[in-house]
C-alpha cells in the first residue's frame, strides 16, 4: 500500500504540468465551446496522445497507469483546462474496442483518438427515461441496411456531433431488453433533423433528434442484432467512474474557499467555513473512492456496482458546491447572461448551479442508480 | 499508489476476524461488557499469548514492526465482532507514548508487560474544562528536591479502574489551554495522593476520573523532556482517532449486514421487507456510507504510513469528521429498519448502535473536528506562501 509518486511518476507530473502551461486554452467549459474551440483543444491534446486517456497503446491511447491517470487529471483541475467531449473518447471508444468488429475499428477509432470526429449519445427517449428499455425508435432491416425511424431526446451536443452512437428497437419479442440493438448513424445521414432545447442556465446543450428513414449500412451495427442492452450496461458503468468529476470538484472548492477568504464578511462567517470543511471532507472520501475505481479499471475488471455509488455521491457533491456558490455569491449571482459587473468570480454561479441539476438525472438518475445497487451490491 | 493490501496483512484481518469470531460470540460479550472490570482478562491474556498488544511497535522495542496499516485491520475486526477489550487505551494511548517518549530504562520496565497481557496503562490527558483540545491541561506538575508534586483533576481516563500506572499530562509552565510547558508522567496506581473513581461508559468498556493531591514522584517518572510533551501527545491522539475510526467502520459494516439479512427474513403484508423500495433505498444509503468511510479508512492508513505530520492531522480530523456523520447514519437506520426489536438489549443492533456513539464523542465528535480540520487548512495554505515566498 503506497500513495507517494516514484520518481519517474514525479517527472511525468512535471512534464503534463509544463505542457499545460503552455498548451490550456482560455476557456474552461467544453459544453459551452463552440465545435471549432472544442476540436482544435481535442486536436492540440491528440497530437500528444493525451486525448483519448483512458485507452491502451494500442488503440491510439497513452496507456496510462492508474497514477498517471490521477496525475493527468490532478493538473488538468489544477490549470482549470478544459474537458473533452465525453461521448467519442470516454464512452464510444471503449465499446468498440470490447464490442466492435475490426473494420468499425479501424473505421473509428483513429478519428475519435485524433479528436477529428465528434460523437454524441442517442439514448433517451420522449417516453423512454428512467425506462429505458422501453425505447421505441425502430430500425427495420432491409437488406444490407437498416432502416431507422423515430426520436431521442436530451442529445447532448448533437448540434456539434459528426456520429451518434444510438440504442434502437430491432425486435419486439421476449423481453424489452432482448430486441436492442447499438447502432453507430452518420449525422449527415438523410432524414436525421436535430432541434434545440433550451436548457434552464438559458443555453443550448440539449436537443432532439428526429430520424426519418434514416438508412444505415448493417455494417454499422455493434455486436450482435439484439445484444445492445449488454453494450449499454457495460457503458453505463464506463461513464460512471468518470461522472464522480472529483477532480472538478477539488478546483472548486480551491475556488470558493479562496473567494471567502477575499471576502471580508464570508471570511468570518462560521456557516459558511463549516459547509466548505463539510464539502472539502466529502471531496476526500469521494478521491479515494474513485480512486480505488480506478484501480479496479486499471487491472482489467469491468466497473462493479460501486460506481453507482460513485455517481450518487459525486453528482450530490457537485450539486452541493454549486448551490454554496450561489449563497457565497450573494446579490453577485443574480445578474443574469449579461456581462457582469460586480463580482466576477459569480458571474457563472447560477447557470452552473442550474445546469447542475441534470447532474443527478443523466447517466441513469440517482434513483435508478440506488435500484442498481439493491440489486447488485446488496442482492436484493 | 497501490491500494492493495501484502499478503500478510490479509492473513493479519482474517486471523484477527476468526479470532474474535470465536472468541466473542454475543452471549459471551453480554457477559464481559456487564462485569466490573468491563473486558475479559481471561481473552487479554490470549491476546497477549497471541501477541496482538505487541504488534504495532518497532523490533528495537520488542514490538513486531508493524505500522498503522496493520493496526487499523486489527481495530477493524474488533469493531465488527464487537470486541471490547481495552486494547485502544493500552496499545494505542499508552503504549504509543511510551515508545515515543519513553527511555530505554521505562521502556524496558513498561512495554514487556504490556507486550504480554500482564500489565496496563491508562492515558490520563482530558478534563472536561477543554472539552477535546488535547492541549488544555489545568493539572499543575511542580519540580522539587524529590522530582515533582502533582495536583488537578483528570476525567475520562479510558480504561483507568483496570491501569496498573497512568501516563499524567500535567503543566509544568504556561497557561491553560498553551501547547508549550506541557509533561507526562508515569504514576504507579498505588501512588499515595490518588483517587481513582471508576465508572461503566456507554458502548462498553470502563472509565475513571483520576484526581491527584499533592502526589509526589520521582524525577525519572517524568516521560520525555519537561515541557515538551505535546507533539507526542497530538499524535498518538490522531492514531487514536484513525484506529477508533476503523473500528467504527468494522462496526458499520457489521450492522449492515445484519440489516440486510434482517429484512429479507422478515416479513409484513405477506412480503419480505427487503423488497419494499423505500427500504431497499435507505440500505444502499448506508451501503454508500460504509463505502465512503473504507475509503476515509484507506486515505487514513495510507496518510499514517508515508505523511508529514501536517497531512496526519488533517487525514485524522477528515477522517473522524466523515465517519462520526456516517457512523451516526448507519447505525440509526440499521436500528430504525430493524424496528422495536433494535432498541432493545436483546440484540446485538441495540449495542453496536451504543458503540458507535460512544465511538462519536471520543477525541473530539464532528464539529470540533471540521473546526480544526478548517484550522489546519488556513495553517498549511500560510505556510506554503511562506515557503513560495522564501523560494522567491
Amino acid at each position: 500500500m503506497q500513495l507517494e509518486f516514484s520518481a519517474e511518476e514525479k517527472a511525468f507530473q512535471q512534464e503534463v504540468r509544463t505542457w499545460l502551461a503552455e498548451n490550456t486554452p482560455d476557456w474552461s467549459d467544453w459544453m459551452g465551446a463552440t465545435r471549432e474551440q472544442l476540436m482544435n483543444w481535442e486536436q492540440t491534446l491528440a497530437k500528444k496522445h493525451w486525448l483519448a486517456v483512458g485507452w491502451p497503446k494500442e488503440f491510439g491511447g497513452p496507456g496510462w497507469s492508474v497514477t498517471q491517470r490521477y496525475i493527468w487529471d490532478e493538473e488538468c483541475a489544477r490549470v482549470g483546462a478544459p474537458g473533452i467531449s465525453v461521448f467519442g473518447a470516454v464512452m464510444c471508444g471503449p465499446v468498440l474496442m470490447a464490442f466492435g468488429t475490426p473494420e468499425q475499428q479501424a473505421e473509428h477509432l483513429p478519428h475519435i483518438a485524433n479528436g477529428t470526429r465528434l460523437w454524441c449519445q442517442g439514448y433517451s427517449e420522449p417516453g423512454a427515461g428512467s425506462d429505458l428499455a422501453s425505447l421505441k425508435t425502430k430500425a427495420e432491416r432491409v437488406g444490407d441496411e437498416y432502416i431507422v425511424n423515430g426520436q431521442k431526446i436530451w442529445t447532448t451536443a448533437a448540434h456539434k456531433a459528426d456520429w451518434i452512437f444510438c440504442l434502437v428497437r430491432t425486435g419486439s419479442e421476449g423481453r424489452p431488453q432482448e430486441g436492442i440493438s447499438f447502432l453507430l448513424i452518420d449525422m449527415k445521414s438523410p432524414g436525421i433533423e436535430v432541434r434545440p432545447i433550451h436548457s434552464i442556465d438559458g443555453e443550448h446543450h440539449l436537443n432532439e433528434v428526429f430520424f426519418k428513414d434514416v438508412h444505415v449500412p448493417v455494417t454499422n451495427l455493434v455486436g450482435e442484432e439484439g445484444k445492445g442492452w449488454t453494450i449499454a450496461k457495460f457503458l453505463l458503468g464506463h461513464e460512471r467512474t468518470g461522472v464522480a468529476g472529483v477532480p472538478g470538484c477539488k478546483g472548486q472548492i480551491a475556488r470558493l474557499k479562496a473567494q471567502a477568504e477575499a471576502s471580508k464578511t464570508l471570511k468570518d462567517d462560521a456557516s459558511i467555513q463549516t459547509r466548505l470543511a463539510e464539502l472539502e471532507v466529502d471531496l476526500m472520501a469521494l478521491e479515494f473512492t474513485n480512486l480505488r475505481a480506478l484501480e479496479v479499471a486499471a487491472s482489467g475488471k469491468p466497473p462493479g456496482p460501486e460506481s453507482s455509488g460513485l455517481k450518487i455521491k459525486g453528482t450530490e457533491l457537485q450539486q452541493a458546491l454549486a448551490e454554496l456558490e450561489v449563497e457565497m455569491g450573494g446579490y453577485a449571482s443574480l445578474p443574469w447572461q449579461s456581462d457582469p459587473i460586480a463580482e466576477p468570480a459569480y458571474a457563472n454561479a447560477t447557470g452552473n448551479y442550474n445546469i447542475g441539476r441534470a447532474s443527478t438525472i443523466y447517466g441513469g438518475s440517482n434513483e435508478i442508480q440506488k435500484n442498481v445497487l439493491a440489486k447488485f451490491a446488496l442482492g436484493l | 499508489m497501490d491500494f492493495s493490501f501484502t499478503e500478510e496483512q490479509t492473513m493479519l484481518r482474517d486471523s484477527v476476524r476468526r479470532f474474535v469470531s470465536e472468541a466473542y460470540d454475543f452471549e459471551g460479550y453480554r457477559k464481559i461488557a456487564a462485569s466490573e472490570a468491563g473486558y475479559s482478562p481471561d481473552i487479554w491474556q490470549q491476546l497477549g499469548e497471541l501477541q496482538w498488544q505487541a504488534l504495532p511497535f518497532s523490533e528495537a522495542d520488542g514490538g513486531h514492526g508493524y505500522g498503522p496499516v496493520e493496526l487499523l485491520l486489527l481495530m477493524e475486526e474488533m469493531g465488527r465482532g464487537l470486541c471490547i477489550e481495552p486494547y485502544l487505551p493500552n496499545v494505542v494511548l499508552a503504549g504509543q507514548l511510551i515508545t515515543i517518549l519513553g527511555n530505554e530504562s521505562q521502556k524496558n520496565s513498561f512495554l514487556p508487560g504490556l507486550f504480554d497481557g500482564s500489565q496496563q496503562y491508562s492515558l490520563a490527558h482530558a478534563e472536561l474544562g477543554g472539552r477535546y483540545d488535547p492541549a488544555y491541561c489545568e493539572a499543575k506538575a511542580v519540580a522539587n528536591d524529590d522530582g515533582y508534586t502533582l495536583n488537578g483533576q483528570k476525567s475520562m481516563v479510558l480504561n483507568g479502574p483496570n491501569a496498573d500506572a497512568f501516563i499524567v499530562l500535567a503543566r509544568s509552565t504556561g497557561e491553560t489551554e498553551n501547547q508549550n510547558g506541557l509533561s507526562l508522567f508515569i504514576v504507579p496506581k498505588n501512588t499515595d495522593g490518588l483517587s481513582i473513581k471508576g465508572y461503566p461508559i456507554l458502548g462498553g468498556g470502563v472509565a475513571c476520573e483520576l484526581t491527584l493531591s499533592n502526589v509526589q514522584i520521582p524525577a525519572d517518572a517524568l516521560l520525555g523532556s519537561e515541557g515538551q510533551a505535546f507533539e507526542a501527545l497530538e499524535s498518538v491522539i490522531d492514531l487514536a482517532t484513525v484506529a477508533s475510526c476503523a473500528e467504527a467502520y468494522g462496526a458499520m459494516q457489521a450492522m449492515l449486514e445484519k440489516t440486510v439479512e434482517y429484512l429479507k427474513t422478515r416479513k409484513q403484508f405477506g412480503v419480505p421487507l427487503a423488497g419494499m423500495q423505500i427500504l431497499q433505498h435507505r440500505m444502499v444509503d448506508m451501503y454508500i456510507e460504509v463505502q465512503q468511510s473504507q475509503s476515509m479508512i484507506l486515505m487514513a492508513m495510507l496518510r499514517f504510513s508515508e505523511g508529514n505530520r501536517a497531512e496526519q492531522k488533517q487525514a485524522a480530523s477528515a477522517c473522524k469528521a466523515y465517519l462520526h456523520k456516517a457512523s451516526k447514519f448507519v447505525a440509526q437506520q440499521a436500528v430504525q429498519l430493524h424496528g422495536g426489536i433494535g432498541v432493545t438489549e436483546e440484540l446485538d443492533i441495540g449495542h453496536y448502535f451504543r458503540r458507535l456513539t460512544a465511538f462519536g464523542t471520543l477525541f473530539g465528535d464532528r464539529s470540533y473536528h471540521l473546526r480544526r480540520f478548517t484550522e489546519l487548512g488556513k495553517t498549511t495554505s500560510e505556510s506554503s506562501k511562506d515557503e513560495m515566498t522564501e523560494a522567491a
